[in-house]
């Protein structure tokens, strides 16, 4: 215990020490080399997350799979297009991710740099994170705490903006509609010069979600119209982006989301709940680049408001204060330092309670040789005095080999991450355990990176396996007379995650072929329950397949997807298991111009063989439905 | 389907009539008929996860027992948080709560007979004769303060009366219907007195705190169990338990036991077979009080919580329920009288309440 506080104050001194040096470095360089600017003259500052995760995988959603899911719930688009399973309960309805088998609040997620997971639920519903409110998504699978904090046990969600300069006037209308009342409508209008980018975006989603299901809770399990799951959302979208002279830019993000919805009730539940959720995020960017450094001072508000019912609200506001400093120490070797000052402010139907929280963290990648690079990335986080782990990772990718058309890269992570018990693990009433320590976990994997690059072919193909354990899981139980958490539970998780993608010119036209493959083995083992330990964590299917086909031909894309989700368990014993079932989505988009503008015309039909499925038991999910977008820019 | 799987099922049991007249064995016979009937029905709440709760048989006699009997038989699901089954004539009322709905089975085989709508989070039922039985109602807040009148005969609900705040537990006391009203997601003190022959209530007396539960015994007293009440910040209890005897006649009271826990909540009141013996959980553990002697608290039969617990009226055997985590498959564990271990019975997910059918 000495030793590691001892550890802990030497690091945070140093991290401290190397901060306070770079900032007067990049004073006298300020003064120095005024004609060596390293800003992007084109876009406006976004950090790259692959520069401090060498080893782990790092994907982002391709851009086709964002436009095929406008008007549409980021949920949707990760359950069919990434590999990561998603407990949806219901169309529209509460969605929440687990990757390599964590539980939904062991992902952490961002926007514009700001963690967005609730700190009161731990977690994110992705279902009120509209597709249309963001430019682009990046997922960093696996442990990644010590790059970006808590939360970060199974993996990390990346959403974000993205903003041009010199793009002069620009705008999009967009309009979709589908099946079971389903509208959606996005204006955009930006404008940008050299000095000075804007854009806003406007949306508003809506859906009745009024889909047949066979009702099983009446005799004769009847087809009946699902009833209470109508979904209303609106967001207003801000950016603006500033080079303040030569050497430093301003950037700002506000993000406004409204979701008023009605409850999916449970399948014959008579139950007519409403939530009303508004989200506000605001993230302020200052940066200054130097000839090979970057600081960053950020400031942001994080502000979620849920009703439910009408009459419960819980608000949390989380404001953060970061301030990071880039460095080029050598040609081989880069490296970030920051501190993070995040305050939370809960006021919620059951308690009010506040948390300050500071970390400082620091991250380094060294380039040993032309094939063996590594990054090392540390973090500490202080939450209300409490320490939580101490959290390193060391990561590493080596080139086994590569000639003209074969590259192949083993790569290897070594991580600890940890997940601060959420407010209301902590301060719920009753029940709240303010004595809970945070989840901990430690977690490595190995895998092989092969890239085939021939003319017509392009193929890259990624395997990982890996191994995690996660330790003080904590899990509600009943205490006499109401739930109460505690740190119960240690579940090992190992896997194996399989990337294909494919690109295969044919004639004229472009094949695209991509695969996602999981295997997911999460199994509790400990627990005070002794008939679970050894079964499959609930919900968490063993296997999860997606695979998309698309052919493009000059401007037509058409595609075709499908999605097989294995039998997974209900119960912590395996006692109960909802079936396995596959998915089949096919789409066509098609860009053509008119009046000398693009017009983008999109077409899709999901559930195509009208599968009858649940991911969560007793919650239905639609058949077969439709859905057409027409995009205008100008 | 069905039809053929019917006439499958009654082949089969012609054959096994067939085979059973053979063999001068009338037990076969009895059981093929009716595969449930005389024994234990546990009601197993459900989870947010299962989304459904389930009902297990159990046959003390044989020791063979059924998972899933409601789903078996009839091929639906009986819905979320299904806070009782109760035995009236042959027919078991399943209430649940978040379905707003009450299930009529028939014991003998669990097919279902009706549904009663629009009692909305139905939480007992108690039957009065062939035409009436009520049920009671936390209503969809959960602070509810109704009684439902059912008509047994086509199902319905022909009245509502207004009790106190979240009526729970009743019990029929000659020609009065006793509810407690428990509170529901809120708090209350009283049992309201309703009158069966006009169902009208004709008196409503303070208790304790959160009464849960009620029995009469061999001599017509009747015992009220108050859970007490938390404070507002739930770190402990403003109000302790109580229990009170209150004669079966005039309802006066006429003792109140008072308990010193300051955090445990007494629950779960039952009475034996021949009405001598209260048996409670409390403080964790089971505990016994003679109804003709003095109300003293001494220790208790069993130490040992349990999420339901009930008394078999029939052998005076005690039956706890343990839902380990909640997520997974339950037990039943039965002690004797004196509290001595006996066997434990795997149930469904989070077993709570019992119906000795006899």
């Amino acid at each position: 215990m000495y030793f590691e506080n001892v550890t802990r104050v030497i690091f945070i001194t140093c991290c401290l020490l190397l901060a306070v040096s770079y900032v007067k470095a990049q004073e006298r360089s300020l003064d120095m080399s005024v004609d060596t600017v390293a800003l992007d003259r084109v876009d406006v500052y976004a950090p790259d997350y692959k520069k401090y995760s060498l080893g782990h995988t790092v994907k982002s959603v391709a851009k086709e799979n964002l436009q095929e899911f406008q008007g549409q719930d980021l949920g949707s688009l990760l359950q069919q297009r990434s590999g990561i399973f998603v407990r949806q309960y219901g169309p529209g309805m509460l969605a929440s991710v687990t990757m390599r088998g964590a539980s939904a609040g062991h992902t952490a997620v961002f926007w514009n740099g700001l963690p967005i997971n609730s700190p009161s639920l731990g977690q994110t519903d992705f279902s009120i994170l509209p597709v249309s409110g963001i430019d682009q998504a990046t997922i960093h699978f696996g442990g990644s705490a010590a790059l970006y904090g808590t939360d970060a046990i199974g993996g990390s969600i990346h959403l974000g903006n993205e903003l041009k300069f010199n793009q002069g006037h620009h705008g999009e209308i967009q309009q979709g509609l589908g099946s079971f009342g389903r509208f959606n409508s996005q204006v955009k209008y930006g404008y940008s010069n050299g000095i000075i980018a804007l854009r806003t975006s406007a949306y508003r989603n809506s859906a009745q979600n009024d889909f047949p299901f066979r009702n099983r809770s009446k005799l004769g399990q009847p087809i009946e119209r699902q009833v209470n799951a109508a979904i209303e959302q609106y967001g207003v979208n801000q950016d603006f982006g500033w080079n303040v002279g030569t050497r430093s830019q301003i950037k700002n993000s506000i993000w406004w989301n409204l979701t008023d919805r009605q409850l999916q009730p449970l399948m014959g539940s008579n139950a007519r709940e409403v939530q009303k959720d508004q989200n506000l995020r605001w993230a302020m960017d200052y940066l200054l680049f130097g000839e090979k450094s970057l600081l960053n001072l950020k400031a942001g508000i994080v502000r979620d408001e849920m009703i439910f019912d009408r009459n419960s609200r819980n608000l949390v506001t989380q404001y953060l204060f970061s301030t990071d400093i880039e460095k080029q120490i050598a040609n081989n070797w880069d490296s970030k330092s920051g501190v993070r000052y995040t305050i939370i402010d809960g006021n919620l139907s059951s308690y009010r309670a506040t948390d300050n929280r500071l970390e400082v963290y620091h991250s380094s990648s060294f380039r040993f040789t032309d094939r063996f690079s590594t990054s090392l990335n540390l973090r500490q986080l202080v939450y209300e005095g409490n320490w939580a782990p101490f959290t390193p990772s060391l990561s590493g990718t080596y080139r086994l080999f590569k000639n003209e058309r074969h590259q192949l890269d083993a790569n290897t992570a070594l991580s600890r991450n940890f997940k601060v018990p959420t407010l209301n693990d902590r301060f719920w009433q009753p029940g709240g355990n303010p004595d809970l320590l945070p989840e901990d976990s430690w977690s490595s994997e190995i895998g092989l990176l092969h890239n085939w690059d021939l003319e017509n072919t392009q193929v890259e193909t990624r395997v990982n396996y890996y191994r995690m354990t996660v330790e003080n899981w904590i899990i509600w139980q009943p205490t006499g007379n109401f739930w109460s958490p505690s740190n119960i539970r240690d579940v090992t998780n190992s896997g194996v995650e399989t990337f294909l993608e494919m690109r295969q010119k044919v004639g004229l036209g472009v094949i695209g072929l991509n695969l996602n493959y999981n295997y997911t083995s999460a199994q509790i083992s400990s627990d005070d329950n002794e008939s679970t330990v050894g079964s499959q964590l609930p919900y968490t299917p063993l296997h999860k397949t997606n695979l998309q086909i698309s052919y493009k031909l000059n401007s037509l894309r058409v595609f075709a997807a499908q999605t097989y989700v294995d039998e997974n368990f209900v119960t912590t014993d395996n006692s109960l298991e909802i079936p396995s079932y596959t998915l089949y989505d096919i789409g066509a988009i098609w860009d053509l111009q008119l009046f000398g503008q693009d017009l983008m015309l999109q077409g899709q039909i999901h559930n195509l063989l009208n599968t009858e499925y649940q991911v969560l038991r007793q919650r239905p999910m639609p058949g077969r439905n439709y859905h057409v977008n027409i995009h205008f820019k100008f | 389907m069905r039809i053929n799987q019917k006439i499958t099922t009654s082949l089969l049991f012609s054959a096994l009539i067939a085979l059973a007249s053979c063999n001068n064995d009338a037990e076969t016979i009895n059981n093929a008929d009716t595969p449930f009937g005389e024994g234990v029905f546990i009601v197993n709440e459900g989870n947010t996860q299962t989304n459904t709760g389930e009902i297990t048989f159990y046959n003390p006699s044989s020791g063979e027992k059924s998972h899933n009997i409601f789903t078996k038989v009839n091929d639906m699901d009986l819905g979320i948080y299904v806070q009782s089954i109760s035995g009236h004539l042959g027919k078991g009322y399943i209430a649940v709560d978040n379905m707003n709905r009450m299930y009529v089975v028939n014991l003998d085989d669990f097919e279902m007979e009706g549904i009663v709508e629009g009692v909305e989070k139905p939480q007992t039922f108690v039957g009065l004769n062939e035409q009436k039985g009520y049920a009671s109602l936390w209503g969809e807040s959960g602070t509810g303060n109704e009684v439902a009148v059912i008509n047994l005969q086509d199902l319905s609900v022909s009245k509502k009366i207004t009790v106190g705040t979240g009526p729970k537990n009743m019990l029929v006391n000659g020609n009065d219907l006793i509810v407690l009203n428990s509170g529901g997601f809120s708090s209350d003190n009283s049992i309201s007195i309703i009158n069966t022959q006009t169902d009208q209530v004709t008196q409503s007396i303070a208790v304790g705190d959160g009464p849960n539960s009620v029995v009469v015994d061999r001599n017509g007293q009747i015992w009220v169990l108050c859970g007490g009440k938390y404070k507002a910040d739930w770190s402990g209890l403003e109000t302790p338990g109580q229990l009170y005897k209150i004669n079966g006649s005039n309802y006066n009271i006429e003792e109140v036991l008072e308990f010193e826990s300051e955090f445990s909540q007494p629950s779960k009141l039952r009475i034996n077979g021949g009405g001598d013996e209260l048996y409670f959980t409390y403080d964790g553990g089971v505990h016994r009080l003679s109804v003709d002697q003095e109300l003293e608290l001494g220790d208790p039969v069993l130490n040992r919580s349990f999420y339901g617990f009930d008394l078999n009226p029939k052998d005076g055997l005690l039956y706890g329920t343990d839902p380990r985590d909640f997520a997974s498959a339950g037990w039943v564990i039965r002690f004797t009288p004196e509290g001595v271990l006996q066997d434990s019975i795997q149930a469904g997910i989070i077993p709570s309440q019992m119906l000795f059918n006899y």
